[in-house]
């Protein structure tokens, strides 16, 4: 009987053996055959909906489809297919970028970087769009429309430096680490409570100066906080080729 | 704690829920139609499109002329 696919990873097929990774909800992992694409799914009657147990499994399988030398090319979660030829035949056609991708991400891992204001930091720190409740309560009387304005214009403000100062702490980050990191994406939206924030393509054999020269940089900032989290498999890098 | 240290678990272990959260369900190779929007890199609206079309022909069909719905 025909069963739907989840997808996983892509990688090279028949390098790295799927029988000792557990799928989304315990399901077993097989590695179908796309050309000498390896396509690593669980069967599953329907596409499975998002919960935190499912996404954990997700990143799980793709990281065991990843050793030092192999890494696989993270599909994101929702990739499900009824039939395996349409599957098969969605992969086929865009067979060359995804060979192309893999070769790009072959040996790497990815690390995620933001910069924040230290918690000691500056006074700009609480404006983040939105005005408390006490300051709008105390937001009375005649003028309290033009100061209420006045106030959202300073904030707005505020942020458009804090932001501008991210953008070329990062820029200067990045010269640094420039010849540790294969590729890097910036992030256009840092997200709540960052400065700047983006993901680097780091080659195994540099992890340790990597790691090395991000602490160089930190030394002696008072004023920011680096937040790395990784590795990471190369999610933000998996449509490389296939990106406009 | 060291600031290099990946946070995998302890008081920041939030920061990499999130970043967990944004790589499975914002990036990556994508194949079919279902989409994911992620606002603030936190809260994460999951569309399944065929599902949200299926939902909205349902929704016309009861609203439609003669149910009574405005």
């Amino acid at each position: 009987m025909e069963t739907g696919f989840h997808l996983y990873c892509l990688l090279p097929a028949s390098r790295v053996d799927p029988a000792e990774v557990r799928g989304i909800d315990g399901r077993e992992v097989i590695e179908l055959h796309v050309e000498d694409l390896g396509v690593w799914c669980s069967p599953c009657e329907k596409s499975p909906a998002p919960d935190l147990d499912r996404i954990r499994a997700h990143d799980r399988v793709i990281r065991g489809a990843s050793t030092e030398t192999v890494t696989a090319l993270p599909f994101r979660f929702g990739q499900w297919f009824a039939e395996r030829s349409t599957m098969e035949s969605r992969i086929l056609g865009q067979a060359p970028h995804y060979r192309e991708a893999l070769d790009e991400v072959a040996g790497a891992v990815e690390f995620g970087i933001r910069l924040e204001e230290s918690t000691e930091g500056s006074a700009m720190k609480p404006s983040e769009g939105q005005t408390s409740e006490s300051e709008a309560a105390a937001v009375t009387g005649a003028g309290a429309g033009a100061e209420y304005l006045r106030r959202l214009a300073r904030e707005r403000e505020e942020r458009e430096i804090r932001y501008s100062h991210g953008e070329s702490t990062l820029e200067e980050l990045h010269r640094l680490v420039a010849g540790f990191t294969r590729k890097i994406r910036v992030d256009p939206v840092a997200g709540r409570g960052s400065i700047a924030s983006a993901a680097h393509l780091v080659p195994h054999p540099r992890i340790e100066p990597y790691r090395d020269a991000l602490a160089a940089f930190m030394k002696d900032r008072v004023a920011l906080e680096l937040r790395l989290t990784g590795p990471w498999p190369p999610y933000s890098f998996a449509d490389a080729g296939t990106s406009a | 704690m060291d600031a290099l240290t990946p946070e995998t678990d302890g008081p920041l272990a939030d920061v990499a829920l999130v970043e967990l959260l944004n790589r499975v369900l914002d990036r990556g190779v994508v194949i079919t139609g279902e989409v994911v929007i992620s606002v603030a890199n936190v809260d994460l609206l999951y569309l399944n499109l065929s599902l949200l079309l299926s939902s909205f022909e349902t929704l016309d069909s009861r609203t439609g002329p003669g149910t009574g719905a405005s």
